[in-house]
């Protein structure tokens, strides 16, 4: 079945980042001229606007910063998956990230701090979209067929 | 320079807000621009700079440049669209005040026209969704109350505000509204409705959140002289301040609320006024919350859960402490896109004119309007006043 969601664009800074994603590996941009970690991928540092910018790999771990459950009031492409949760998380690299959160049990007992996982969805041969779990939760994404 | 008192409204112009699809964007710029226009005791030929903004509903009005002008009827010596979502027209005034004092213009047209009401809602919150960055957040179901309600979220797990303190912001709009001809829902609604309605995203329920309208709105701006010579009671612009703080909700670097208290204290030191001197807050919430960060950004509560109290028990409903978002404001007075954020300054200069019929409040000296953008990242205040 084709997808029909909206898909991210692959930049020339950006291959990186997919193809990793692609291999189950989260990655994270970094700084060499002011040494901190950047997420989402930029051209220039939008610190010190440096350009030494290079990409390392992420534990895939962090923690929730704050979530919702959408009910009533997804975009149209997105109609199909309510209800779904969306998410802000801070990975262990000191970055926020957004994205959707998969694989909890009961989403009243969520709570701020809690300890998640990087889980790739892959939706087409290009993109697998990093998503979040519950540390230690054993959900998965079916593979593509081919 | 300060600006304080040197530039005035003359006119405004507004329409009833609701869904009219008989009513083209351009016909609906034409109405509220000719009351503007007439409250303003200004002929149109008088007009030298036409601010326009995006419709998102008909395409002539989006693209051809110098539609508006041409469909009035009104040559010009300047006619542009401005952009900054929801604080388009909080942008168009602080442009039209540099276009004043600079000598550049001296009768200013704003106008903004839109048609989310009629438009299919998923178009409208589909629209709603390209705010959002196409590679880092689109692609995970992010959109625009989703995003506020990310953020709105923790107010409630640490315990800053209840559902019912939240609640009733809707149902003291509703209260204003159901004096205000022009909103486009009037019937009263109860606490226990809000709280049963759904959550369009945990923790907004329904009407919680605004309905998408049809409407229009235009403002008449020129030197605190002229105005004088042309209306009764001009609505002098006292100070004006703004934020830009964070595109995308992940990026927040300061919340909105502090975005929001660094227009307010811009906006209060130009005006050379504090909290306690307002007598009208006229705020665009679009949601409970954002009223209430509002209040306290704005110095008039203390924090969150006073706010939430505040408006628990009537403080800014008729009849109450501080008249607050007097027209019923995005959530029921309805949400028409850019016109709806122009409409609060409308209603702020109605009131200090004494024109809001049953809903006037009694004798405002001083008043303020606000405007956010985006999911809360762009905030302006402006503080308006009937003495220069």
């Amino acid at each position: 079945m084709t997808y029909t969601k909206p898909l991210p664009k692959i930049r020339p800074y950006t291959k990186e980042f997919w193809d990793a994603a692609g291999r189950g590996e989260l990655l994270v941009q970094h700084c060499d001229d002011c040494d901190r970690n950047i997420f989402y991928p930029r051209e220039v540092c939008p610190k010190c606007k440096g350009r030494n910018l290079r990409y390392i790999k992420a534990s895939g771990r962090g923690k929730l910063f704050t979530f919702s459950l959408v009910e009533k009031g997804a975009p149209p492409d997105f109609k199909e998956d309510q209800p779904y949760v969306i998410c802000l998380v801070d990975l262990d690299e000191g970055v926020r990230i957004g994205s959707m959160l998969v694989g909890y049990e009961d989403y009243w007992a969520l709570k701020p701090g809690a300890e998640v996982e990087v889980v790739f969805h892959p939706v087409t041969a290009e993109i697998s979209l990093p998503k979040f779990k519950p540390a230690g939760s054993d959900f998965t994404f079916p593979e593509l067929q081919a | 320079m300060s600006i304080r008192g040197k530039v005035a409204f003359a006119g405004y112009g507004d329409i009833p807000i609701g869904k009219y699809p008989d009513r083209t964007s351009v016909q609906q710029a034409v109405q509220v621009s000719l009351m503007a226009l007439e409250t303003a005791g200004l002929e149109p030929e008088a007009v030298d700079c036409i601010l326009t903004t995006r419709s998102f509903a008909d395409e002539i009005y989006d693209w051809g440049i110098g539609l508006f002008g041409e469909e009035i009827g009104m040559r010009s010596k300047l006619e542009f669209q401005m952009f900054a979502g929801g604080s388009s027209s909080s942008a168009m005034i602080k442009v039209a005040t540099g276009l004043i004092l600079s000598g550049q213009a001296e009768n200013v047209l704003l106008v903004a026209s839109n048609k989310w009401g009629t438009m299919k809602r998923e178009k409208a919150v589909d629209q709603l969704a390209k705010l959002h960055h196409e590679d880092w957040e689109r692609p995970f179901g992010f959109f625009q109350i989703g995003a506020v309600a990310l953020m709105m979220k923790l107010a409630f797990v640490y315990g800053m505000v209840t559902p019912e303190q939240s609640a009733s912001v809707s149902v003291s709009n509703r209260k204003w509204a159901a004096m205000n001809p022009n909103a486009m829902y009037r019937d009263p609604i109860t606490i226990e409705d809000v709280l049963n309605s759904g959550f369009v995203a945990d923790p907004i329920h329904v009407l919680e959140s605004p309905p998408l309208a049809d409407g229009a709105a235009a403002l008449v701006m020129t030197s605190a002289d002229n105005a004088a010579r042309l209306v009764g009671q001009p609505v002098y612009l006292l100070g004006a301040g703004s934020s830009f703080s964070f595109s995308n909700v992940s990026q927040a670097k300061i919340s909105a609320m502090e975005g929001q208290s660094l227009a307010a204290q811009d906006a209060y030191a130009v005006a050379g006024v504090g909290p306690g001197d307002i007598d009208v807050a006229s705020i665009y919430e679009p949601y409970p919350l954002g009223t209430l960060s509002w209040l306290v950004s704005l110095g008039l509560r203390k924090d969150m859960t006073e706010a939430g109290q505040w408006m628990l028990e009537g403080g800014g409903a008729p009849g109450g402490e501080l008249p607050v978002t007097t027209d019923g404001g995005m959530l029921s007075r309805g949400h028409c896109a850019i016109s709806g954020g122009m409409l609060f300054a409308v209603e702020a200069i109605r009131q200090l004119r004494g024109e809001a019929g049953e809903r006037q409040v009694k004798d405002p000296q001083i008043a303020l309007a606000t405007a956010m953008g985006g999911v809360g990242n762009s905030a302006f205040v402006e503080i308006l006043g009937i003495n220069p």
